[in-house]
C-alpha cells in the first residue's frame, strides 16, 4: 500500500545522528553543512572526516513547499514499462515508445492521459523538457520518447511556443540529433550555454563568457570555499570558465528555468557514473546550473539532492521518466557501447528519488549478472536518502511502490 | 652581435621552427592515413588532449584514466559518405596503466578474428590495447554496414604501434581459482572504488604510483571472494598503508579484530573482509561469509 508522505520540515542537527552525517559525507564529502550541523568527533570512536562543504541547501527548504512541489502527488512510486518491441535490431520502434509512454503515465496516475495532463500541469504552463543528449545514438535520451511527450502536451493544448526541449550544452543537443525540424513547428530547443571546444569563440568583445545574461544571478547553489580555479583536469581556468561561465562560490541557475519555465519533464537516460547511477537527479542536479566542475569532488551525489531542492526545481518538477530502453551498466557516465544493452523499458515517477533507488537497483543487479564488479556500498545511495530526510521523495526500497507493466 | 653570427642565428632558429612545425599532433603518425581502406578521408580538426585538459573531452570519465597515468589522447574523425568514425588514441604512461584501462572497460571480451592483440569488438566499437595505448574506435553513425571498418582501422594503427609488453602486477594474483576476465588494475581511489570501498579518499596509500591488482575467486570452501593485492616499494611503506586504512576504515565497516598485521571486519552484507600485511605486500580478502581463521 502505498504511504502518503506530507512536507516534512527541514532537519535540525538533533534530528540527524552522527552516523547519518558520516554517511552522507562518506557519499563524496557530504552535504548541507548549514543545515544538518556539525557533530562533534570527540564524543565519537569514529575518525575524524574533513568538514563538509557549506551549503545553502536551509535557504532552499525554509521556501513553503506549493502545489506541486517535491515529491509530487505519487511519492515513492515507480512505474516501468517494458516492451521488447521498442527496440529490435538496435532500432527503436516510435510507435511502440509512444504506447509505453501512455501506458507509464497511466498506471503512475491512475487516470487517463487527459487527466493526468490536469494533475501535474496548470493552465498556461511553460513547459520545459530536460533531456541527456550525452551519448549519442547510443544512451542518450531517445528522441522517440521526447516526441511522445510533446505530443501529448500538444493534444493538451499547450502551444508550442511553451515548450522548451533543453539541456545545458547547445551543442550537445544538436549533436544528439535535436534539431528544429524532429519536432512540430515552434517548439523551442536550447542549451543553458554555449562551450566553444576550439576555446576561441567563447568571450564577447568586453571578454565576458558569451552566454553569461543565461543564468540568473539571483538564484543560486552556493558552496563555501569551493571555487571554480585549479579544478583538476582543466587546462587552466580559461578553459574551466569557457565550460562553466563562471567559477566562484556560487552556481548560478539558468534564466530558462527561474524566468520561463513554469513546470519541468525530466527525461533522463539510464546509465552509471562509476558505482553510482547518473540518471533522474543527476540530470537535474548537474544540468540546471553553471560552475558545476568545482562541485564534483567535494559534493558530487549531494547535488542531485541539494539542487532538486531549490524552489526553482523542486516546485515545477512534476513528471521524471528514465529512458531505459537501452542501458549502460558500466564505463559511464561517458557512453562506452561495450556496456550498453537492450533494456526495453521506460520507468515513471513524480518523484525522482524513488525513480533513482529503483533504477540503482535495477543496475547493479546487471552489473553482477554481466560479471562487472559491483561496489554496494551504501554510500553510493546516501543522497537518495538524505533527500529523503529532507521530505523530497522516497529512499527507503521498502516503502517504494514500484509496479511493473 | 656580427652580422654572420645573426644569420647563422636566424637559420638555426628557423630550422627548429619548422622541425616544430611538421612535428605531428599528438599520435598523429600511428593514425590511419586519408584514403585507408577505400575512401575514408579525415574530417574534422584533429584534436589532442593532456593530463591538463582531458576533463574537456570525458567529463566524468577523465579521472580514472589520469589515476593510473595518462599521457595524451589523439582523436580523429574519419568519414566516408554518410558514415563516421571516431579514432580515440589514448597513449597512457605504461603498458600496466594501458592494461589497467582496457580491463577496465572492456567487460566480457567479444574477439574479432581479424585482430590478434588484447581487444574486444561489437558493430558500435572496438577497444583495443597494445603496448601502452588504449585505443577506442567508435562506429560514430551506429550502422552495421559500417562496423567492419573498425576492424581494418585497428589493423593499420597496431602495425605502428611497439609489441606489447608484460603486466608485472597480474603476477601477484594467484591462479588457482581466478574467475578469468576478473583481474583488476588500478593505482588509486577511482580503480579500487569499482571493487570495494575500504574508505575515503587515497585509503590504500597508493599515489599513482604503487600497482595494486584485484581478482574475483571462485573456491568450494570459501564460495566467491576478492582479492586485493598491494605490493609496496619497502615494508615500511605498506606497514604505513595498513595503519592508515585501520584509522579511516570506512564508516560502513565494522572493525571485528586488529593486531599490527591483521584486520578483519564486517560489511554492509554481513560478510567479512581479512587485510593481511606481510612484508611489503598488503593482501585484502573480501565478501568471505565467514569470520577467517
Amino acid at each position: 500500500m502505498r504511504k502518503r508522505h506530507s512536507y516534512q520540515p527541514m532537519p535540525t542537527s538533533t534530528d540527524v545522528t552522527r552516523r547519518e552525517f558520516v554517511k552522507l559525507g562518506a557519499a563524496s564529502a557530504v552535504a548541507g553543512g548549514i543545515v544538518l550541523g556539525v557533530p562533534s568527533v570527540a564524543d565519537t570512536q569514529q575518525p575524524p572526516i574533513p568538514a563538509p562543504p557549506e551549503t545553502n541547501i536551509g535557504e532552499f527548504m525554509k521556501v513553503p513547499k506549493g502545489k506541486h512541489a517535491l515529491p509530487g502527488p505519487f511519492p515513492g512510486r515507480v512505474v516501468e514499462v517494458k516492451d521488447p518491441r521498442s527496440l529490435v535490431d538496435d532500432k527503436i520502434d516510435a510507435k511502440v515508445v509512444a504506447d509505453m509512454f501512455e501506458r507509464g503515465v497511466r498506471t503512475l496516475t491512475g487516470k487517463d492521459m487527459k487527466q493526468s495532463y490536469g494533475l501535474l500541469f496548470e493552465p498556461g504552463d511553460v513547459i520545459g523538457i530536460k533531456v541527456n543528449p550525452v551519448g549519442p545514438p547510443l544512451i542518450n535520451t531517445h528522441i522517440e520518447l521526447t516526441q511522445a511527450v510533446v505530443k501529448w502536451l500538444i493534444d493538451n493544448r499547450v502551444t508550442p511556443d511553451h515548450i522548451f526541449i533543453w539541456d545545458r550544452f547547445d551543442y550537445m543537443l544538436k549533436d544528439a540529433g535535436y534539431t528544429p525540424d524532429q519536432f512540430p513547428k515552434g517548439v523551442r530547443l536550447e542549451g543553458l550555454q554555449t562551450m566553444d571546444e576550439t576555446g576561441n569563440t567563447w568571450k564577447d568583445a568586453k571578454g565576458n563568457h558569451v552566454s553569461l545574461d543565461n543564468f540568473d544571478k539571483d538564484v543560486f547553489y552556493f558552496a563555501k570555499g569551493i571555487v571554480g580555479k585549479n579544478v583538476r583536469g582543466y587546462k587552466d581556468d580559461e578553459f574551466y570558465l569557457n565550460q562553466h561561465v563562471f567559477n566562484g562560490e556560487y552556481s548560478y541557475f539558468g534564466k530558462l528555468l527561474t524566468k520561463q519555465l513554469t513546470r519541468i519533464v525530466n527525461l533522463a537516460a539510464f546509465k552509471n557514473t562509476g558505482a553510482g547511477i547518473s540518471m533522474a537527479t543527476k540530470n537535474m542536479g548537474y544540468g540546471s546550473l553553471c560552475n558545476t566542475g568545482r562541485l564534483h569532488a567535494p559534493l558530487f551525489f549531494n547535488v542531485c539532492t541539494e539542487v532538486l531542492a531549490a524552489p526553482a526545481i523542486r516546485e515545477k518538477l512534476v513528471l521524471n521518466i528514465t529512458d531505459g530502453l537501452r542501458g549502460q551498466y558500466d564505463g559511464g557516465p561517458d557512453k562506452n557501447a561495450q556496456f550498453v544493452y537492450a533494456n526495453h523499458s521506460l520507468y515513471f515517477a513524480t518523484d525522482p528519488f524513488a525513480l533513482d533507488m529503483i533504477c540503482h537497483r535495477q543496475l547493479v543487479a546487471k552489473r553482477k549478472e554481466m560479471g562487472v564488479a559491483a561496489n554496494e556500498n551504501p554510500r553510493f545511495t546516501d543522497y537518495l536518502h538524505y533527500a529523503e530526510r529532507l521530505g523530497l521523495g522516497i529512499a527507503n526500497p521498502e516503502k517504494i511502490d514500484y509496479v511493473k507493466v | 652581435m656580427r652580422r654572420w653570427m645573426l644569420v647563422v642565428l636566424a637559420i638555426v632558429m628557423g630550422a627548429a621552427g619548422t622541425a616544430l612545425a611538421q612535428r605531428p599532433l599528438g599520435d598523429e603518425g600511428l593514425l590511419p592515413p586519408d584514403g585507408f581502406s577505400g575512401a575514408w578521408m579525415k574530417t574534422g580538426p584533429l584534436k589532442v588532449f593532456t593530463s591538463a585538459d582531458l576533463y574537456g573531452y570525458i567529463d566524468g570519465g577523465a579521472e580514472a584514466f589520469l589515476e593510473i597515468g595518462f599521457e595524451q589522447l589523439t582523436v580523429q574523425k574519419y568519414r566516408d559518405g554518410a558514415n563516421e568514425l571516431t579514432v580515440e588514441l589514448y597513449r597512457m604512461t605504461d603498458p600496466t596503466a594501458a592494461r589497467g584501462i582496457y580491463v577496465a572497460r572492456c567487460g566480457k571480451e567479444t574477439p574479432d578474428p581479424a585482430l590478434r592483440e588484447r581487444h574486444t569488438a561489437s558493430r558500435h566499437q572496438v577497444l583495443l590495447q597494445r603496448d601502452r595505448y588504449y585505443l577506442v574506435l567508435n562506429n560514430t553513425a551506429g550502422g552495421a554496414a559500417n562496423a567492419p571498418i573498425l576492424a581494418k582501422a585497428a589493423q593499420v594503427m597496431v602495425a605502428k604501434m611497439p609489441a606489447d609488453a608484460q603486466v608485472p602486477a597480474l603476477a601477484l594474483l594467484p591462479q588457482a581459482g581466478l574467475v578469468p576476465g576478473s583481474a583488476r588494475l588500478f593505482r588509486g581511489p577511482v580503480g579500487l572504488q569499482a571493487v570495494f570501498t575500504l574508505g575515503d579518499g587515497d585509503i590504500l596509500q597508493l599515489g599513482g604510483k604503487i600497482t595494486v591488482v584485484s581478482g574475483d575467486y571462485k573456491d568450494a570452501a570459501t564460495g566467491a571472494t576478492t582479492l586485493i593485492v598491494a605490493e609496496y616499494a619497502t615494508p615500511s611503506a605498506a606497514a604505513a598503508a595498513f595503519k592508515h586504512l585501520k584509522a579511516n576504515l570506512d564508516s560502513y565497516l565494522k572493525a571485528t579484530s586488529s593486531s599490527d598485521v591483521r584486520l578483519v571486519f564486517q560489511d554492509y552484507e554481513k560478510k567479512f573482509g581479512a587485510v593481511t600485511l606481510t612484508g611489503r605486500r598488503l593482501e585484502v580478502r573480501l565478501h568471505l561469509t565467514k569470520p577467517p581463521a
